[in-house]
């Protein structure tokens, strides 16, 4: 017989690091079904019995007021579909902390389940002077309570212990002293659910009066001089801004060696396949659809287990909820809250963890909200396609002072309208759409600790291995559609089945189906001062941005442009300048040309695993089809005023 | 009715009440802050707002739009 035990407890008790104590790596890790809370389950053997421990949102309460409290609810009760109901509650409590805890507690006892108390974080409430009577307070509760201190495995197995007596419970009674307090006749003026708060409550400071000691603290402890200077107007955010920063950069920098080992790889694999397979109709799938679109996923991994990292380790030492916390008012301003920062803020290196980061956003409202604006912030993909277009087209002038060049300014121009026009989309929509009642900011800053290495290997663990098997599979085959579609029909060439010159790889890119596709929204394109090849790029760049100069190059017959090589890019560079209108030789790129090129790829939604994402992360496919209805739109308009407003002023 | 929004940085003060009857009110019952418990407002973010507060043994931030609802003694 297989017994099934739930975990529950509050935020930041330590629950993950038993979890991972007792049950190691989760056998299953997903999505209740419906919403987009994760369900994360794990198995132990302990005295010849299975042990089944689901691990449940963190919770403050049992009122179920969130999707997260909800699901918490409805699987202690039994009604979650496809899931056992739990034959036993471990609930993990905080020693530190005792009393807020106990109210989770005094709910837990109600379920009708055995119940045992996991007193974690012992060791920090010592070293605080907090002293905690366990035997009177297993009495006051009627449940065990057990001492854990878990990275040590200290408790582990008597807690494992306790489980399997608790099979022979007849069921959990209500402390007689709670149900006394409860049944008090409440305040006539005072909600129902107030008034079991209030009275839970006193129970619990009836309780916490006979258990819990203090002995003499002579002063401030360090959890308190850390916490003074982390959330101190002027300190605080210095120490938040040099910590964001180097958090950024590392997304940036850091992860650029790794991509390129994953590039190099990519790039080994598609030689050897070009050379093991012959010439022809699947070379070119499995090169340029499969090898390509699994290869242009995988590269964002090493972006992926950075952001991961520090967000675990910022999390495990509770400097996440104090990021939050900084900058919420600035967020609150135009409709996010301070929980938006870190996921925004990761969104300009790539939208994909940025998107994953806003999991740490319990309220449904601002995390869509969030993950909506989020493909706003330029991310790393679009840098080259700025870079190339500024310095091919901006002239290289000086602005004010002669180390303000022109190139730059636009370059940081495009940062920042795609910055204002989240902040106005977010305005927009939380006033419209996403209006509701205000969304309360009542967050729990967690006592200073050292993160926990387990805690932190899985969380990234976790982040690659989703974000490999979800994304990987669809990107795959959105890749595979766009190969399709700019390879057939395939035009007959002398030479052979394949187009082998620069020439003819153009050639056959204008006879597709994309090509000609892109002939037809040419109108579409116009008022941007786009061509049809320009409008072809951009649209064979759906997959990801950064493709769009590849297009460029094939479509103006150069062959695979490399957007990191200086050569190849100087080549593309020279092509472009060249181009003119089909049958005038009149120049396709001028400079308001380019900036409404930049300014298009600035907010539009082109790329795939992005919406794939979203998709993911929202648990419908209406989110990304919102998301790039309403980027493209901004993106046409913005390119179109662009283009219409340089044009008349004679740039 | 003096509210916590215009407690002093520093100060420590008994919670009186919390006004309103939705949500947010029975969510800031639930963190411990019922009548009776003692709140110190430790400080607040760079721009005013929010303030964070200690009580039972713990930290938490909240908006002054929230803080306005708890009735502290005078």
């Amino acid at each position: 017989m297989k017994l099934t035990v739930a975990l529950l407890g509050n935020p930041n008790t330590g629950k993950s690091t038993l979890f991972s104590a007792i049950a190691g790596i989760p056998t299953r890790i997903g999505n209740y079904p419906g919403v987009t809370v994760e369900e994360k389950v794990g198995q132990f053997h302990h005295r010849g019995k299975t042990i089944e421990l689901i691990d449940l949102p963190g919770t403050y309460s049992l009122n179920a007021k969130s999707p997260d409290e909800q699901v918490a609810v409805d699987v202690l009760h039994g009604g979650m579909a496809a899931m056992d109901r739990p034959d036993c509650i471990v609930v993990v409590a905080d020693a530190t902390n005792l009393s807020r805890n106990l109210y989770l507690v005094s709910q837990a006892l109600a379920v009708g389940r055995p119940v045992l108390v996991a007193l974690t974080l012992c060791d920090v409430a010592e070293s605080k002077g907090i002293h905690i009577n366990r035997e009177k307070l297993s009495r006051c509760l009627g449940c065990p309570v057990i001492r854990l201190v878990a990275p040590r495995r200290e408790g582990i197995d008597q807690l494992a212990d306790a489980l399997i007596q608790s099979s022979e419970w007849s069921g959990q009674i209500i402390p007689e002293s709670l149900s006394s307090h409860l049944a008090k006749p409440a305040d006539s003026d005072r909600p129902a659910a107030s008034a079991d708060a209030i009275a839970r409550y006193g129970w619990i400071d009836e309780i916490t009066k006979d258990v819990l000691s203090y002995s003499v603290q002579q002063s401030q402890s360090l959890g308190d001089r850390i916490d003074s200077v982390l959330t101190h107007r002027v300190l605080g955010t210095v120490v938040f801004a040099l910590t964001m920063l180097s958090i950024f950069s590392s997304i940036f920098w850091l992860a650029s060696p790794l991509m390129n080992l994953v590039s190099r790889c990519v790039e080994f694999a598609a030689g050897w396949a070009e050379s093991v397979i012959p010439d022809g109709i699947l070379q070119s799938l499995v090169v340029d659809g499969v090898i390509a679109g699994v290869g242009g996923v995988i590269i964002f991994l090493p972006q992926i287990a950075i952001l991961f990292l520090f967000v675990a380790v910022l999390e495990g030492c509770g400097y996440l909820a104090r990021a939050a916390f900084l900058m919420d008012r600035l967020l609150v301003g135009v409709g996010l809250s301070g929980k938006s920062f870190i996921p925004l803020l990761s969104s300009f290196a790539c939208a994909i963890p940025g998107i994953m980061a806003a999991r740490t956003i319990e309220n449904r409202r601002d995390r869509l909200l969030t993950i909506l604006v989020a493909p706003l912030m330029s991310c790393s993909a679009r840098l080259p396609v700025y870079l190339l277009l500024c310095s091919a087209f901006v002239p290289n002038v000086a602005v004010g002072t002669s180390w303000i060049r022109l190139p730059a300014v636009v370059l940081a121009s495009m940062y920042l309208i795609g910055i204002l026009v989240a902040a106005i989309v977010a305005f927009i929509l939380s006033r419209t759409i996403f209006r509701g009642p205000p969304q309360p900011f009542v967050l729990e800053l967690p006592s200073w600790r050292w993160p926990q290495f387990a805690v932190v290997a899985e969380r990234v663990r976790e982040a690659a291995v989703s974000f490999l098997k979800n994304a990987g599979t669809l990107i795959l085959a959105v890749s595979i559609v766009v190969w399709a579609l700019g390879s057939f029909p395939r035009p007959v060439f002398e030479a052979g089945a394949n187009p082998e010159t620069a020439e003819q790889q153009g050639e056959a890119l204008r006879q597709s189906f994309l090509g000609q596709a892109s002939r037809l929204i040419e109108p579409v394109v116009k008022p941007l001062g786009w061509d049809w090849r320009i409008g072809c790029a951009a649209v064979a760049s759906f997959p990801a941005r950064e493709v769009v100069l590849g297009v460029l190059g094939v479509i103006y017959n150069l062959g695979d442009v490399d957007p990191g090589e200086e050569e190849g890019a100087g080549m593309l560079i020279r092509q472009l300048r060249a181009a003119t209108w089909d049958g005038t030789d009149r120049k396709v790129f001028t400079l308001p040309v380019a900036l409404s090129i930049m300014v298009f790829f600035a907010l539009c939604a082109q790329c795939a695993s992005t919406l794939v994402i979203i998709g993911k992360e929202t648990g419908s496919w209406f989110w990304p089809l919102v998301s790039f209805t309403y980027m493209t739109a901004l993106a046409w308009i913005g390119a179109f005023f662009v283009f219409q407003i340089g044009t008349a002023l004679g740039w | 009715m003096r509210s916590l929004a215009t407690v002093n940085i520093g100060s420590t003060t008994h919670v009186v009440d919390i006004s309103g009857e939705d949500s947010t009110s029975l969510r800031l019952l639930e963190m411990g802050l019922t009548p009776g418990v003692e709140v110190t407002v430790v400080g607040t973010a760079p721009l005013g707002d929010p303030i964070e507060l200690e009580l039972r043994g713990y930290r938490l931030s909240i908006r002054r739009n929230e803080a306005a609802r708890v009735v502290v003694a005078t």
